[in-house]
């Protein structure tokens, strides 16, 4: 079976790191506008806020690696950032319009 | 008391899942596999129900786990030390 | 099935992770396995005191009272009173004071404690305490780089230390079930090496994952603050931070007079009110007020977490708790669950069962980044043809050096600065700085050392100083004992002694090492950096 995976080091790193941590904060961010609570949940949400992002950026780092190649994955990340984020701004104009 | 019980549980629980391994060292026969993983978990369980007695269910489950996790690192290290031990002595 | 292509690709990722990261995970594991025992060590290295016994509980509010006129920034700040009787409580109580500064300006403190004298009065003294177990504490999260980049360096080491993970698990997936607790000690040196790395990575995994995590958030806890504050909230959020602070907000004084509630009856309101709490001290503020308020920070035994913030206010008049909301049991969800991810970072959980598990862990988490970077030279090696020599790679012998250097540097390193903190002290003026020039001087030293020597003669060496080194923590304490001339002191508690017998087995493990380490660079195979023989093939031969 001809294979098209390819050893993209820098374009897959990149997108992890960069794309990853992008989509730390928006996920985490709908967590605090849409999770228990809401936006005046107690004051703990914003401490275990940094947890779970870097469970977010470290997960989509260490397994982007998984991408056929560093476009892939710049295309494929890129995309669900411009999803989360654009729900997570949909989020900040409904709560601070 | 209650910890000295979960704490022996959780070790014997941990010893029977590694001498259920084909790759254990400690006996020139692994125990038969599948009663001894049974007995191994059973024993593991019971271990996390006696740290949950002592503590709450959530702290209960990290200190079965941490020193289980002690124990499956030291047992085959203890046994590879034995044999290095051994290797060294026949060597001089 | 995973394809094979795919553990390929993982293993260049875990191998350059690791190995770019290796070193200040060892650093970060080692003394972080020391700081499970940083209350022994505080106690270990402080000097004898008046103590806490000095005072008497029911003789305490005199002497708060006392303080708290002769102070009035301690009566606003706090005076702490302590409660346990440990050899770093100088005195029943302590405070701080502002060092001279202009206003306005960061500042550092000045630490006193207080006791009574035979006729009543107040006896008050200016005295630094031994900041080792800080210091300890210091190098194990930055690894001695400089605040605040030390802090960013290990956010972005412990980042990659998570992909690592990640990758380390897919490489190994194939092979799992078949290879689990293996340990082949043997001829073929790369498979020990593999195995021995592979046993510690996957038994603790778990442990690994949760240290990635916590690691990465708390090195990275200040930038990741405030991009949230920007990203998520474009800064229309500020409200939680005022919302963190209250349980620890104090009632502001009323300038009228009240009468105090003795500690002792204080603590016995405090146990019928919360019986689970074991209180650390006490805290007073504003005592005499009307409004004076004690702060009592505790375990609460049975929660993960449950030292960190866990504690409670009481009115210093009446006894009554004021605040309890930084209460484990009372902490809201989201707050209970920051403060497992905290509590399984520092092992605040289970008592002294976890603390010696950490411990252990530490120390295997140390030797999986020592044994990764064995395993890339022994992958690397290039194997001597029959009788003919062979030169091994720059790169296997740079990274051997480094290794060797960084590894042992930091073990002798931190501990000859414990040992320096009896034998310093009363000699030098600053022996909080000492501690860090002792322990870099070291550091560097070995570093140094191994890459002029080469790994295979510079390791027996730093072996043999590790050992030496680590053996003097317990042979100070006996001179201490048994030369009284010397000035020096041997406390009795099983903690402190605990501390001198961990040592003398650690030195012992240290010296076997370094036979075993002196037996291979003589007879083990020529054709390796761990042999002298090979070392001496210099470049230019």
């Amino acid at each position: 079976m001809p294979s098209d995976f390819r050893n993209d080091w820098w374009g897959k790193a990149s997108a992890g790191a960069i794309l990853g941590l992008g989509l730390a904060f928006s996920l985490i961010g709908l967590y605090a506008y849409l999770g228990p609570g809401g936006i005046n949940a107690p004051g703990g949400r914003y401490s275990l806020m940094r947890y779970l992002e870097v469970s977010v950026w470290i997960a989509v780092f260490g397994f982007c690696f998984l991408f056929r190649s560093g476009r892939a994955a710049w295309a494929w990340l890129g995309a669900a950032n411009l999803l989360a984020f654009a729900a997570m701004f949909a989020c900040r104009f409904y709560f601070f319009a | 008391m209650g910890v000295t019980l979960a704490l022996t549980l959780t070790v014997l629980g941990s010893a029977c899942v590694y001498l259920a391994s084909p790759n254990q060292k400690w006996l020139t026969r692994a125990l038969p596999g599948r009663p001894a993983l049974v007995a191994g978990c059973l024993l593991l369980a019971a271990g996390v129900a006696a740290w949950i007695a002592v503590l709450q269910p959530l702290a209960g489950f990290f200190v079965a786990l941490h020193v289980a996790m002690v124990c499956l690192f030291v047992f085959p290290y203890s046994a590879a030390l034995r044999s290095f031990g051994r290797k060294n002595e026949h060597a001089e | 099935m995973i394809r094979a292509e795919i553990v390929k690709h993982y293993k260049t990722v875990h191998t350059w992770t690791g190995i770019t990261c290796g070193f200040a995970l060892f650093i970060a594991f080692y003394a972080g396995a020391l700081t499970m025992f940083q209350g022994p060590i505080a106690r270990w290295a402080s000097p004898p005191a008046v103590g806490v016994a000095a005072v008497s509980l029911d003789n305490a509010s005199r002497l708060l009272e006392l303080v708290a006129a002769a102070s009035p920034q301690a009566r606003k700040d706090g005076i702490k009173l302590h409660l346990r009787g440990h050899e770093n409580e100088p005195a029943r109580v302590t405070w701080e004071e502002d060092e001279p500064h202009e206003a306005g300006q960061p500042h550092g403190h000045v630490h006193w404690w207080g006791t009574l004298n035979p006729d009543g009065t107040l006896l008050a003294k200016h005295e630094e305490p031994s900041e080792l177990a800080e210091f300890i504490n210091d190098i194990h999260m930055h690894v001695g780089i400089p605040r605040p980049w030390g802090a960013y360096f290990m956010g972005v080491v412990s980042l990659l230390y998570g992909v690592a993970l990640i990758a380390g698990v897919i490489i190994l997936l194939p092979s799992l079930v078949k290879d689990l607790f293996a340990l082949r000690v043997g001829k073929n040196l790369k498979r020990m090496w593999l195995d021995a790395h592979n046993v510690v990575g996957v038994a603790a995994l778990p442990f690994h994952i949760a240290m990635a995590l916590t690691a990465t958030a708390l090195s990275l806890s200040g930038p990741l603050w405030s991009a949230q504050e920007k990203v998520i909230f474009g800064g229309k959020q500020a409200i939680l931070d005022n919302l963190d602070n209250e349980p620890f907000r104090v009632p502001k004084p009323t300038g009228d007079p009240g009468a105090m509630m003795p500690p002792a009856q204080l603590l016995q309101r405090l146990k019928v009110q919360v019986p689970d709490l074991e209180p650390r001290f006490l805290v007073f503020k504003n005592f005499g007020d009307k409004a004076a308020s004690v702060r009592v920070p505790g375990a609460q035994s049975g929660y993960v977490g449950d030292t960190h913030l866990g504690g409670v206010m009481l009115s210093a008049v009446t006894g009554d708790v004021l605040k309890d909301a930084s209460l484990p049991s009372r902490q809201d969800p989201d707050r209970r669950a920051s403060e497992t991810f905290y509590g399984l970072h520092t092992g605040q959980y289970g008592g002294g069962t976890i603390t010696w598990a950490y411990f252990f862990l530490g120390f295997s988490g140390a030797w999986l980044f020592y044994s990764g970077n064995l395993l890339w030279i022994e992958t690397r090696r290039k194997n001597a043809r029959k009788g003919g020599k062979v030169e091994q790679s720059r790169s296997t012998r740079l990274l051997g050096s480094a290794t060797v250097g960084v590894c042992l540097g930091c073990v002798a390193g931190l501990s000859l600065t414990i040992v320096a903190a009896k034998w310093l002290h009363g000699h030098v003026a600053d022996l909080n700085a000492w501690h860090a020039y002792i322990y870099y001087a070291v550091f560097l030293g070995s570093v140094a050392f191994a890459f002029a020597l080469g790994a295979a003669r510079a390791a027996v060496q730093l072996l043999w100083l590790c050992a030496v080194a680590t053996m003097a923590i317990p042979l100070t304490t006996l001179l201490a004992w048994t030369l009284p001339v010397l000035d020096m002191w041997a406390h009795g508690s099983a903690a402190t002694i605990g501390v001198d017998v961990v040592a003398f087995i650690g030195a012992l493990c240290f010296a076997w090492m370094a036979i075993v380490t002196a037996r291979r660079v003589k007879h083990g195979p020529a054709d390796s950096i761990w042999s002298a023989r090979a070392g001496a093939l210099s470049p230019t031969e």
